[in-house]
């Protein structure tokens, strides 16, 4: 793909939003690939030079679907001074931050240790990137928070990290992907749920990442654009298994988010599940209460990217059912597929509703209202 | 209609763009084969800017298997969510 960089126009400056808004899914990129360096073990960089990185998927470097955009970005958020979309903290504030009035952006590194085969390897760059976050990021920009990236097929060693990290303010979350080895609420996984409950974490479930296995139940897809809609297929058998293997009830405090994964779906599996359950809750006796409510309670939403029914009033019946207070609204900066958040709602919502769908819901998920 | 300098045709070769504020607004003037023409820099979509994409073409297809690729530099592609505006 060629890439075509040019000179910043001189415009006009943007219309500065006036209502502070919490932007829950950023994510921040590396600028160089060493960058990491100063955080990893020398034997990590002669590894990572020489041997390189192995997901659990083929063996082929890279996503398993071309982006359309490169590094699935927008092609103005280069930042002047070089590097890819995302990669300098001075540009974001300059584009993202300060216009839209960012009060709390929550940072979800990708390409990071996460699913990667050599656990070793996985929890070494999961814990330098925690680091990294730190130390280029929120220690530089009191707005911006973390999240705590863990190696997420190794449930003990993952479960240590949140550890050594809780209590540290500059996490407000623990950070997986939807795509793994086995569905989430699966029993390798629930040392991480543990860990977070503990340390009083919610954990957020975002888009991708690599499993190892065809990333649509009916197999391997052919564009990009089913994997784009595959998300909330992804986050569904995510989150049914969540509630199915009982993991709400282990962990009575636990809260999850649900990242980027789509929110229209929410009501018809709810109701579904409901109902199967009904009948076969013999099954899984440890599943005491109807899913539904599993979800109501303990599930947030980001709203990125945002349904865009033709009759807008159906969104907001949906948005009914799923609760105003649930609702986190994100960006996805700088991903092509940013919601600008002057856009993304329709008239007609309460003044309430807005101020909690912007920034209150967070402020409060997160603990910092 | 008030009339604007903008640059001189050197300036501005074709293919090349030139990015603008007038009258407050933001625009961009394009060069598209020998064509100038002006843009409103603010993507219909959510208000990107929409001039700061790449010029693309258009793939067409008139029998299963063939694609052609016509009409090459004359649309811009928002760089956000990547809709085409034409000349």
């Amino acid at each position: 793909m060629n890439i075509q960089v040019r000179e910043r126009p001189e415009q006009a400056s943007p219309v500065v939003a006036k209502t502070a808004i919490a932007d829950c899914d950023i994510h921040p990129a590396r600028a160089t690939p060493t960058e990491l360096y100063p955080w990893l073990a020398r034997r990590w960089h002669s590894h990572l030079e020489t041997i390189g990185l192995h997901a659990y998927q083929g063996m082929m470097g890279g996503p398993p679907y071309p982006k359309a955009q490169p590094n699935a970005s927008r092609r103005d958020a280069y930042p002047p001074e070089g590097g890819p979309q995302g990669s300098s903290l001075s540009f974001m504030q300059t584009q993202h931050l300060d216009p839209n009035n960012v009060a709390l952006g929550v940072l979800n590194p990708l390409g990071t240790g996460q699913g990667l085969r050599n656990h070793e390897l996985a929890t070494a760059l999961c814990s330098a990137i925690n680091d990294w976050q730190i130390a280029k990021w929120t220690s530089l920009d009191p707005r911006l928070k973390a999240s705590i990236v863990v190696a997420n097929e190794d449930g003990p060693t993952a479960a240590a990290e949140i550890r050594r990290r809780a209590g540290d303010k500059n996490f407000v979350q623990v950070l997986l992907l939807s795509r793994n080895a086995e569905p989430l609420g699966q029993r390798r996984y629930w040392p991480i749920y543990e860990a977070a409950e503990e340390a009083g974490l919610p954990v957020g479930i975002h888009a991708f990442g690599y499993g190892g296995n065809p990333i649509t139940a009916s197999g391997w897809p052919s564009y990009y654009i089913e994997e784009m809609v595959g998300h909330s297929q992804c986050q569904q058998s995510a989150l049914a298994s969540l509630v199915l293997e009982g993991v709400f009830e282990r962990f009575p405090n636990l809260k999850m988010i649900m990242i980027e994964a789509g929110f229209g779906w929410a009501p018809s599996l709810a109701w579904r599940l409901d109902k199967v359950w009904q009948r076969l809750k013999s099954e899984v006796p440890h599943v005491k209460r109807p899913p539904s409510e599993y979800i109501s309670e303990r599930v947030w939403w980001t709203t990125q990217p945002m349904e865009d029914p033709e009759k807008r009033e159906h969104l907001l019946e949906l948005i009914d059912w799923i609760g105003w207070d649930r609702l986190l609204f994100a960006t996805d900066y700088p991903h092509w597929d940013y919601d600008d958040p002057s856009r993304v709602l329709p008239a007609g919502v309460s003044d309430a509703n807005r101020e909690g769908f912007y920034l209150g819901n967070a402020l409060k998920l997160y603990g910092l209202a | 209609m008030t009339r604007h300098v903008v640059a001189s045709v050197a300036e501005l070769p074709p293919g090349s763009r030139k990015f603008l504020t007038i009258d407050g607004r933001p625009i961009a003037v394009f060069n598209i084969k020998g064509e100038y023409l002006g843009v409103l820099n603010r993507c219909p979509h959510q208000g990107a800017s929409l001039c700061e994409g790449p010029l693309i073409g258009l793939a067409q297809s008139h029998n299963p298997g063939e694609i052609e690729y016509a009409r090459q530099g004359e649309i811009i592609r928002c760089p956000w969510h990547g809709w085409g505006r034409s000349r």
